[in-house]
C-alpha cells in the first residue's frame, strides 16, 4: 500500500515538469516596437506593437498590420544601439539650446535592441527588416521566432529567459 | 593758398584713379587665361557624353561582406534603402530584389552587385556632443553586370553621416549616391 502511494506521489510530483517540458511556448505579451526600414507598406520610423503567434510575426501599427510568416525567414540576428532620452522635435530644438545644453543632453541616451530578419516574399525576392525595441525583448522575440520555423546565422544564448540581450548581442557582434 | 588746396585734391584723385585702374587692368590680364583652360574641359564634356547603359530592369543583389565585419542591421539597411531609392528615382525600369523569379530570364537585365569595401562605425553620441569626430562611413564597391556576370560599369561609392543621425543614416547616404549614379548611366531599352 505504502509503495502504491509513493508511486502515486512521485507520478504526481514529475506531471508538472512533464508538462512545462512538452507544451509549446506560451504566447508572448506584444512589444513595443519601431519598424526602421523595410517593412512593406509600413513608413519609416513607425511605432507599433510586436507579437509572434501562429507561426507569423505581426507589427500592428495606428493604420494596419503586417505579418510576415516565420518559416519565410532566412536569418533573424539581434544586436543592441542607444539612442537619446531626449529626442523628437524637442530634442531638434535642444540642439540650439543656449551653452550647449543640447550637446549635454546629448550625453543621456537609452539603450535599445534591434532586430534584423532577412526573408523572402512568394516570388523569391530577398527583403530585410529592422525593428529596435526595448533592452532584453529582442532575444525572446528570435527565440520565438526560431521556435516557428525562422532560421538564424548566429546562434542563439542556451538560455534566453536568464541571459540578457545584451550579452547575446555582444557575442553576435564578436 | 585756395589754389593749392584743389591742386593737391585734384592730384590725389587721378592717383586714386590711376590705382584703380591698374587693379583692374591686372585682373583683367589674370581672368582670361583661366577662362581659356576651363573652355577646352566644358565643351569635352558637352561633345562626347559616356554612352548610357541599356536596361529593362535592375536586379539588386544583398550587399556582400566578405572581407569586412558589417552588422547585420548595416547589411539590411544598405540593401533596403538602396531599392528605395532605385525606385524612388523615377526611371522606367522595373527594380527587382535579390532571387526574384520574375527576373530569372527578362532581357536587358541589369545586375547591380555591391561588395563593402570600408565601414567605419562612429558614434551618434560622440557626434552630438563634439561635432567633429564619431563620422560613420562606409564604402561599397558597386557593379553593374549583365545576366551574364559581363561588368558594365563599375565604382566606388560612399554613404557618411558626419553631423546628425543615426548611424543607419550613412545607408540612406550611400543608397542616395548609389541611385544618382545608376539614374545618370543607365537609360531604358527600346519597348519598356
Amino acid at each position: 500500500m505504502l509503495k502504491a502511494i509513493g508511486a502515486i506521489l512521485i507520478c504526481l510530483s514529475t506531471l508538472p515538469a512533464f508538462a512545462q517540458s512538452t507544451a509549446s511556448p506560451r504566447p508572448q505579451a506584444p512589444v513595443k516596437s519601431v519598424d526602421l526600414v523595410g517593412l512593406a507598406g509600413v513608413k519609416e520610423h513607425t511605432g507599433g506593437k510586436l507579437t509572434v503567434e501562429g507561426g507569423k510575426l505581426r507589427f500592428a501599427h495606428s493604420k494596419s498590420t503586417s505579418e510576415i510568416a516565420a518559416i519565410t525567414m532566412e536569418d533573424v540576428v539581434t544586436g543592441n544601439d542607444s539612442q537619446r532620452v531626449v529626442r523628437g522635435t524637442l530634442g531638434t530644438l535642444s540642439m540650439f539650446g543656449p551653452y550647449g545644453s543640447g550637446r549635454f543632453l546629448s550625453l543621456f541616451r537609452s539603450k535599445l535592441d534591434t532586430l534584423t530578419i532577412q526573408y523572402r516574399d512568394t516570388d523569391g525576392g530577398l527583403h530585410g527588416v529592422i525593428f529596435t525595441m526595448p533592452v532584453g525583448t529582442a532575444e525572446l522575440v528570435k527565440q520565438e521566432l526560431i521556435a516557428q520555423g525562422a532560421r538564424s546565422s548566429v546562434p542563439s544564448a542556451a538560455e534566453p529567459a536568464q541571459g540578457s540581450s545584451k550579452a547575446g548581442a555582444t557575442e553576435e557582434k564578436r | 593758398m585756395k589754389h593749392f588746396f584743389i591742386l593737391v585734391t585734384l592730384r590725389s584723385t587721378t592717383l586714386r584713379l590711376s590705382v584703380v585702374l591698374g587693379l583692374l587692368a591686372a585682373i583683367l590680364v589674370s581672368v582670361p587665361p583661366l577662362r581659356g583652360q576651363e573652355r577646352p574641359a566644358s565643351k569635352a564634356t558637352t561633345s562626347s557624353p559616356a554612352p548610357k547603359i541599356r536596361a529593362s530592369a535592375v536586379r539588386v543583389e544583398m550587399i556582400e561582406s566578405d572581407e569586412i565585419k558589417l552588422p547585420a542591421e548595416f547589411q539590411v539597411a544598405l540593401y533596403e534603402n538602396l531599392i528605395q531609392q532605385l525606385e524612388k528615382k523615377g526611371d522606367p525600369w522595373h527594380v527587382y530584389r535579390n532571387g526574384d523569379r520574375r527576373a530569372a530570364n527578362l532581357p536587358g537585365l541589369v545586375v547591380l552587385h555591391s561588395t563593402v569595401r570600408g565601414f567605419k562605425e562612429g558614434s551618434e553620441m560622440k557626434r552630438e556632443v563634439t561635432t567633429v569626430t564619431g563620422a560613420t562611413s562606409i564604402t561599397v564597391h558597386c557593379q553593374f553586370t549583365d545576366s551574364q556576370g559581363k561588368v558594365l560599369l563599375e565604382r566606388d561609392i560612399d554613404g557618411k553621416v558626419r553631423f546628425f543621425g543615426a548611424n543607419l543614416k550613412a545607408t540612406y547616404d550611400f543608397a542616395k549616391k548609389a541611385a544618382t549614379f545608376a539614374h545618370e548611366n543607365l537609360s531604358a531599352a527600346d519597348g519598356i
